[in-house]
């Protein structure tokens, strides 16, 4: 009981200190709002590229030859596996038969000439091959994949192209890397604003601070109404970024739009939902309760308060 | 139950640049008691105060205030007594930035008391203090005396049982003074321990019960 009204009070205080100076703190709302729709816009731009990404990078493709004895009975339990890979692995596959291969050969103008006279339906050399077109770059999945085909019966040879795996999915990475190096920056920089704001606010609050601590008060007790001040600024400067970030969203994406003509396929940015913004909003609460706890340590140990 | 409240057990305070304030003090004070501290500006009576309310810690030698030591080390205890005693402070420690009913409410809230008692309380304590008029000035618009009068209220608006007031009447002329004095006897009564310090003794004069006379942090006569 004792502990609600502590809260109680906290949450009223704190809500008291915003409406006696509405423009002061405004400021602070903006500074911090501009932070979080940042780190949202990075968010949304990766997810959307994610998602660009899967419809219009061509990962890479696997060969699988088969064994020149396999029967149609072989292929269709090699497909009846193949299809039971999860779907982030394996898109979809094709199937070329030794007819459709030698047919594909003997329309090839200048292989004509030697193939009519070797090859025939009944001396046909080349093998069942299975194309797999697969639905991720990262190489360890690929090559743990290439592995369990390459064990598979009636397979003979598994073959990908390397180089343009490895390229495909370096420039995936590069991407990942100066998203979440950019996504850490702003989280500190969202930390030293919260600190430097509550730090502020106890020095202007210095006289309370130090005749509270001498009759009583804890540090939980001097805590609770900057966290609360802290958590409350934070939310509305997420309510702002949320309609700040989608505004943009939908700038850019007409932006987008007009750009299709010229290069064809379009890239489409995804709203921030207001699912994502509480998920978002949890996390930022979090951190920052961690800076007002610093901010607090900070002011106790230098201001002998 | 132990009748002493207080007691200090060769008590010395060395501050910071090896300045001694009280050197190798021991005292004890019932339950109940009306004690006088005096002595000169320096003597080190503010200290004394200050260690009884756990604000500062001894350097040798304990003190124990309602059974709780108060080292260093023992944090909790200190915030402990510092919550359940009423200290009235030599330079006052008024909150100008809000009202009188505010300031008096301080110790209530870090109790974490609910808003209908805080109400009731301060109400009490400042009838009690003769300000009930003054709940929604600003403490600057207040006299010397009056301004006295809330750090009273706020020191005993939680009903402590020891009530520490340190030079209350210095800047205040004797009508006031005179005044603040029949106050503290009226909580004496009450049953409060009280310990009260001065540098002019001849104000205490009327009311001596107990006097103990500090000079440079020892005692004197
Ligand atoms: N925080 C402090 N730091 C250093 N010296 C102090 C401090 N507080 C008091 N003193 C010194 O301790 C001595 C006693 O001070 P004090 O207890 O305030 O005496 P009184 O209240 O009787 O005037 C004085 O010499 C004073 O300068
Ligand atoms: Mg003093």
């Amino acid at each position: 009981m004792k502990l609600i009204n502590a809260h109680y009070r906290s949450i009223i205080t704190s809500i008291t200190r915003i409406l006696n100076k509405p423009f002061e703190h405004m400021l602070n709302i903006l500074v911090i709002s501009i932070i979080i729709a940042i780190l949202s816009s990075i968010f949304v731009i990766t997810k959307s590229s994610r998602i660009w990404e899967t419809s219009n990078i061509n990962y890479p493709q696997i060969m699988i030859y088969l064994s020149q004895n396999a029967k149609q009975s072989d292929v269709s339990k090699l497909e009846v596996s193949i299809s039971k890979f999860n779907q982030k692995l394996i898109r979809n596959y094709q199937f070329i038969s030794k007819q459709q291969g030698l047919q594909e050969l003997q329309q090839d103008q200048q292989l004509q000439m030697i193939s009519s006279d070797v090859i025939t339906e009944s001396s046909n050399p080349l093998p069942d091959v299975l194309i797999v077109n697969t639905n991720t770059a990262n190489p360890k999945l690929l090559s743990q994949l290439i592995e369990r085909i390459g064990n598979m019966n009636m397979v003979d040879n598994v073959q990908m192209d390397t180089n343009y795996a490895n390229k495909i999915n370096d420039l995936i990475n590069f991407i990942k890397y100066i998203a979440t190096f950019l996504q850490i920056v702003f989280v500190i920089v969202f930390i030293l604003v919260v600190y430097n704001m509550i730090r502020l606010q106890m020095l202007l609050r210095q006289d309370e601070i130090i005749v509270s601590r001498l009759i009583g008060a804890s540090d939980s007790f001097i805590m609770r109404p900057l966290a609360y001040y802290a958590i409350l600024q934070v939310t509305l400067a997420s309510l702002l970024a949320y309609f700040l970030v989608n505004w943009f969203i939908n700038f850019m994406n007409g932006l987008f739009s007009n750009l299709k003509y010229l290069f064809g396929n379009s890239f489409l940015l995804t709203n921030l939902t207001s699912l994502q913004l509480g998920q978002m909003l949890v996390i930022l609460i979090i951190f920052t309760i961690f800076s007002v706890f610093l901010a607090v340590q900070w002011v106790f140990k230098h201001a002998h308060a | 139950m132990d009748s002493r409240i207080i007691i200090f057990d060769q008590v010395s305070k060395i501050y910071p640049e090896n300045i001694t304030a009280i050197q190798n003090i021991s005292l004890s004070i019932d339950r109940g008691e009306l004690v006088f501290l005096a002595g000169h500006s320096g003597a080190g009576k503010s200290t004394v105060l200050k260690l009884i309310a756990g604000i500062e810690t001894a350097t040798h030698g304990s003190v124990i205030v309602n059974g709780f030591e108060l080292s260093q080390t023992k944090l909790n205890h200190r915030t402990f007594i510092r919550q359940h005693i009423g200290f009235i402070f030599q330079d006052h420690k008024i909150l100008f930035d809000r009202n009188v009913f505010d300031n008096v409410r301080l110790p209530l809230d870090i109790l974490g008391y609910s808003e209908h008692l805080i109400k009731a309380r301060v109400a009490h304590a400042l009838e009690s203090v003769g300000l009930e008029h003054k709940t929604h000035v600003m403490p600057e618009q207040l006299s010397g005396g009056e301004q006295q009068r809330l750090c009273i209220a706020r020191a005993i608006v939680h009903q402590p049982k020891i009530l520490i007031a340190d030079e209350p009447t210095a800047n205040l002329d004797r009508d006031n003074a005179l005044r603040i004095l029949e106050l503290f006897k009226n909580f004496h009564k009450a049953g409060v321990t009280m310990l009260i310090s001065a540098h002019d003794e001849s104000i205490l004069n009327d009311y001596a019960k107990r006097i103990i006379r500090l000079k440079q942090g020892q005692f004197k006569g």
